[in-house]
């Protein structure tokens, strides 16, 4: 609602539109039975503070919208599954934005910060690696300085586990080449 | 028309195998139907493939068999040629199967001789482009149908006497409108009914849809009339125990549960004013309460009184305060027998509980406001609690804020119902522009998936709501949040149209809640042998052709116990009902063609599948194991064939041999078809 | 046949790298209760759902699968405090359980990673329902040598108990596990406005997006800090450390005060079983650091276990 004139808009046609693209997505999701009902929207905890309205997500994917791969909004949600309780047409919503998520970093569209979590993973075997302050607070505890997960054992020199972890999985594709001219201008 | 009647022979067409002594003279007769067979198919080449089979003494083709000169050539065959079984290639079996089966009857043979072989929808009209395959694929199936009618068998009409007279189960609406036009057209009516009051839901409502009608009013000429007919006799306090028998002679058992009080009540009521117990009043649903002596309703039929067994303390009050002596604590149940020709069954529907749904958290303390619309229906009629008004049952205050929730318990794959119920949508707008109109300055919204009212005047009872100024939310609310310091309720809801998330405030909450069948459908059901849906109502026999007709002959269905409706389709249903109900006790008879299985004894391995398969229920098992077949309760489906381990049972006229037949002709003689 | 009253301890992430003062609790309490708890070598991050399951289905399903296995070596059922992990290994345990294509799939993958095979023969228990159902109130009274007396704030998460049709354990809109069972330790559950809703870490936006993470909470607080309770009771991690670190984001940020101590169940339990205060890490965490649980000496006739 502005004072601006509109800028001519021509209408959307079915080319803008792929349907078939998502046709197998999240198999067990009965995603082509969604009324648009609003359960999902109104159910999601972050969708009341932030731009992530539910409804709209799986509206673009029933349409065949492709720019619901680059949005932004799909990666707020907090998988509460309050929607997937709720939905009466069985949409399972939180699981078709996981899809939506995994087709999504396949494209590259991927945060900085989750790249970083990956190689976490791949470094240490945990999301979220120790450091020398809770090494000391362990220790203080009567606990093992380092719990016996992976880890440990690449302290100790044998990190065939994550050596393993980090060539088998969660491949993510190259950063994109106008991503990387963003990060250093 | 004249019917053969057949004297009633107690065989059940065992051992008719020696009328086939005679030899089979088959009359063969290929339609041109203008261009629409013979366009594609090469009939004269087919009669020529016809006339070669065995057992065939004639094989002609012409224009229309459908005409009178067509039929005059089936006639001329068995009079100058001694056919006793004809064979016309045409169209279907039900556009003019009939049309050849008169024709013959007409000239002496039994209507069963004539075989009606389709070459048009299942030929011609489909091979347009094949001529040589059409054609031939036509002499396979005339041979198919030779093959057929070589060994058809009589069948006969059987004559059954009705007895004239119809039960009625359950008195709401569609069993009064269905009781009263049965009654009208001279049949005498057992009208059963299970609470102590006549009239069902219509009678709990406010007001009517479209035209804001008190129910109370347009239902008192007939519960009266009900009530007065010399024709109709009426049970409360009573359910049925056990239905024996078949359509036109049912045998069906009531037990009526004592009332307490005699006919001689004069309804004064001193009784209930001096009852010491209170219980929450049913029929109010629970928004007042009730005397354990008590009559429903001030203007209940009938006005006779009724005791609550279970509640009452036996202090004996009411014994003595009677001013004419009618309370009788000894009273007993009685057990009736009715012999009926035909059953109605109307036993209705109950309100979907929500508690079912934990997100609306109806019934749990604390929300007390959340309620359900025939709960708000009770509030607003007359005579109420609340004196008409629109209190909150929390502190008995208005309302500044009313929230309607559509499609509670319908239209849900998760919980509740997977079907709309159709109805909620107008009654809840009615309810809605009633309540908007009565309290202006209290906010009314209806928060919805679909508005859904079809029919003339809805869009415009729709409108009205609008215009007096009812909130029309598109979306369905997730849940009911309680605060839990101020007790105050809020509902969450997107609005879809505008995509904004929204937090309701709602003094009072109503869930517009689902129609769902009635409780004790189910032994109902068993007891009389019907079908029922998926959903749980009793099933009709077919959705269009015959909505009020149930999967057992003799049992027809009216109302909402068919599935969710509203009070015109019940009333429109129940005049159908009562209208096929009537028409086998009018005549004073019904005619049956046996066409009726029969049962080989000696493969028979005492099994009982044939019985679980039979949909009415026509087969019962003997003490000795062996299947004995109602012949007319038996709809001729031929599903007790296939399960048959042994093939000790077989359809008259459709038995295997027969049907095998058929296929090795189609199938091109002893060679199995490959699918392509 | 899984080994008896014997559990093979998952630890996760924030557990023991960022909050090992549960890892003792817990320890503490299983111990007492008469359980043998083994320890996972070579185990990883579960992978967290949020993110792992969000970049890689497939994947995240063998590197859970791969935990598991560690876990069948043992014959034992696993033990996780975090309803991060009991999400990811339920689920993923339970689908594989059923999925036979997927178990071959998984199972050909595994084989890069080791000698890994999953054969799906344990199940996968969270401490919340250990103490609930299993022990449960009157079990745990056996066993308790302090009462305590104070009011919780009872935060149950996301993934402990939904989707309801894969955990199985309760109704999500109305439970009431862990305030039945804590009652006896003298804990009173403080109900609080739109109770059941998300803290606001998981899927990921804590990582994506903090302002974001930090704005669902902030609403959460506000409710909490409404019925002022003693502690915010917690059964996961993840939850506690965005508690944490939360309160201390909108103290920082959005003028508040907040000063809730943050206390995982096991901490709780492990105090009323007789741990003293000073392992249950108070003086570690952000908030709460004045907090003492106090609470009264029970005399018990018996020896306790």
């Amino acid at each position: 609602m502005s004072d601006v004139k509109e800028e001519h808009r021509e209408f959307k046609t079915d080319e803008d539109f792929n349907q078939e693209f998502f046709r197998n997505i999240e198999r067990k999701s009965n995603i082509w039975q969604c009324i648009q009902c609003g359960t999902c929207t109104a159910s999601c905890e972050s969708g009341r503070w932030t731009a992530l309205k539910t409804r709209s997500i799986i509206r673009k994917v029933v349409l065949g919208d492709l720019s619901v791969l680059k949005d932004p909004d799909i990666w707020l949600c907090t998988t509460c599954y309050q929607c997937y309780e709720r939905c009466p047409r069985d949409v399972r919503p939180t699981d078709v934005i996981m899809e939506l998520r995994n087709y999504a970093t396949k494209l590259g569209n991927i945060s900085p910060n989750h790249r970083a979590v990956v190689g976490y993973l791949k470094n240490f075997g945990h999301a979220v690696p120790i450091n020398d302050e809770i090494r000391k607070r362990r220790v203080e505890l009567g606990l093992k300085e380092l719990p016996p997960t992976a880890f440990k054992f690449k302290e100790e020199g044998d990190d065939k586990d994550l050596k393993n972890i980090e060539e088998c999985m969660f491949d993510l594709p190259p950063v994109k080449e106008d991503k990387k001219e963003e990060e250093e201008a | 028309m004249t019917v053969k009647e057949e004297k009633v022979t107690e065989s059940n067409n065992i051992g008719k195998k020696d009328k086939q002594k005679e030899e089979p003279r088959i009359g063969v007769f290929i339609c041109h139907c203008g261009h629409n067979i013979a366009g594609t198919v090469d009939v004269a080449k087919v009669a020529d493939y016809a006339k070669d089979l065995p057992n065939v003494v004639k094989a002609e083709h012409y224009m229309f068999m459908c005409s009178k000169p067509g039929v005059q050539m089936l006639k001329d065959s068995i009079e100058e040629l001694d056919v006793n079984r004809t064979v016309v290639a045409s169209c279907s079996k039900n556009q003019h199967g009939r049309t050849f089966a008169k024709a013959i009857e007409e000239m002496g043979l039994n209507k069963h001789r004539h075989q009606q072989v389709n070459i048009r929808e299942f030929n011609s009209w489909v091979h347009q482009k094949e001529k040589v395959k059409a054609t031939n694929k036509a002499m396979k199936l005339v041979e198919a149908g030779v093959n057929r009618a070589r060994k058809l068998e009589d069948v006969e009409t059987r004559r059954v006497p009705t007895t004239k007279a119809a039960l009625v189960i359950g008195a709401g609406i569609a069993g009064l409108r269905a009781s009263y036009d049965l009654a009208e057209l001279g049949i005498p009516v057992y009208l059963v009914e299970k609470l102590s009051t006549i009239g069902g839901h219509m009678t709990q409502l406010n007001k009517t849809f479209p035209t804001l009608e008190c129910p109370q009013c347009s239902i008192s000429p007939l519960t009266n009339g009900v009530a007065n007919h010399p024709l109709i006799e009426l049970y409360t306090n009573a359910q049925i125990k056990s239905v024996e028998g078949s359509m036109g002679n049912f045998e069906v058992e009531v037990e009526i549960k004592p009332r307490y009080i005699k006919d001689n009540c004069t309804s004064c009521g001193e009784c209930a004013l001096h009852c010491p117990v209170e219980v929450p009043s049913e029929w109010d649903s629970g928004m007042s309460m009730r005397n354990a002596i008590y009559k429903a309703y001030p203007q209940a039929i009938p006005a006779t009184y009724v005791r609550d067994k279970k509640s009452c303390i036996e202090c004996n009050t009411c014994i003595n305060i009677c001013p004419v002596q009618a309370i009788d604590f000894s009273m007993k149940a009685e057990t009736k027998t009715f012999k009926v020709g035909s059953i109605v069954v109307a036993a209705g529907y109950d309100e979907y509980d929500p508690s079912e749904i934990e997100a609306y958290h109806y019934g749990q303390e604390g929300y007390e406001n959340v309620i359900t619309q025939l709960k708000l229906e009770r509030m607003l009629a007359p005579g109420s609690l609340t004196n008409s008004q629109v209190l909150r049952p929390s502190d008995a205050k208005i309302p500044k804020s009313i929230v309607m929730i559509q499609c509670v318990g319908s239209r849900n794959d998760q919980v509740g119902n997977k079907y709309c119920t159709g109805v909620c949508c107008k009654f809840a707008i009615k309810n809605a522009r009633i309540v908007k109109e009565m309290y202006p300055d209290t906010d009314v919204t209806i928060c919805y998936i679909d508005v859904r009212t079809p029919g003339l005047n809805f869009e415009e009872l729709y409108k009205s709501a609008q215009e007096v100024g009812v909130r029309f939310i598109r979306g369905r609310p997730s849940e009911i949040l309680r605060d839990p310091l101020s007790g105050e309720l809020s509902v969450i809801v997107e609005d879809t149209l505008s995509m904004t998330p929204l937090k309701l405030k709602a003094d009072m909450v109503i869930l517009s809640a689902a129609m769902v069948p009635p409780e004790g459908i189910g032994p109902l059901g068993s007891k009389l042998k019907v079908l029922r849906s998926k959903e749980g109502f009793l099933k009709e026999f077919h959705i269009k052709m015959n909505p009020t007709l149930s999967s057992k002959g003799g049992i027809f269905l009216a109302g909402a116990i068919q599935g969710p409706k509203d009070i015109s389709e019940s009333v429109a249903q129940a005049g159908n009902a009562a209208a096929i109900a009537a028409a086998p006790l009018v005549k004073g008879y019904i005619e049956k063609e046996m066409l009726v299985p029969t049962v080989d004894y000696d493969l028979c391995v005492r099994c009982g599948l044939c019985k679980t398969v039979c949909a009415p229920a026509a087969i019962e098992i003997n003490d000795d194991g062996t299947p004995m077949v109602n012949e007319i309760a038996c709809k001729s489906c031929g599903m007790c064939m296939p399960v048959c381990p042994t093939g000790a049972i077989q359809l008259l006229n459709f038995s295997d041999d027969q049907l095998l037949d058929e296929i090795i002709a189609i199938s091109g003689g002893g060679v199995v078809c490959e699918n392509e | 046949m899984v080994k008896e009253k014997t559990f093979a301890f998952f630890l996760g992430c924030l557990m023991p790298n960022r909050y090992p003062a549960i890892e003792k609790s817990t320890k503490f309490v299983m111990e007492k209760l008469g359980y043998e708890i083994l320890d996972m070598e070579r185990a990883t991050c579960c992978p967290a759902p949020g993110v792992f399951r969000s970049f890689n289905k497939f994947d995240w399903m063998v590197a859970a699968a791969r935990n598991i296995c560690i876990a069948e070596k043992l014959d034992a059922d696993i033990l996780t405090v975090c309803n991060g992990c009991f999400g990811t290994l339920q689920e993923v345990n339970k689908h594989l359980k059923q999925n036979e294509e997927h178990r071959e799939m998984v199972n050909e993958k595994l084989k890069l990673l080791g000698d890994y095979e999953f054969k799906g023969t344990i199940y996968l228990r969270h401490v919340a329902e250990v103490l609930g159902y299993d022990i449960g109130p009157w079990g745990i009274e056996d066993h308790i040598v302090r009462k305590v007396n104070i009011k919780a704030a009872i935060h149950y998460g996301c993934h402990f108990l939904k989707p309801t049709r894969i955990r199985e354990i309760e109704s999500s809109e109305g439970p009431t596990i862990i305030e039945d069972f804590i009652e006896v330790l003298g804990v009173e559950s403080v109900r609080f406005k739109e109770q059941l809703t998300c803290c606001g870490a998981g899927g990921g936006v804590k990582a994506y997006s903090g302002d974001a993470s930090m704005t669902i909470f902030g609403e959460k607080m506000k409710n909490i800090d409404e019925v002022k309770p003693d502690i915010i009771l917690d059964i996961c991690p993840f939850c506690h450390l965005q508690f944490e670190t939360g309160q201390d984001y909108l103290n920082k940020n959005e003028s508040c005060n907040y000063d809730y101590p943050v206390i995982h169940i096991s901490q709780l339990v492990a105090y009323c079983m007789g741990m003293d205060q000073e392992f249950i890490g108070l003086q570690y965490q952000l908030m709460g650091r004045e907090f003492i649980f106090g609470g009264d000496q029970l005399n018990k006739e018996e020896e306790v276990a």
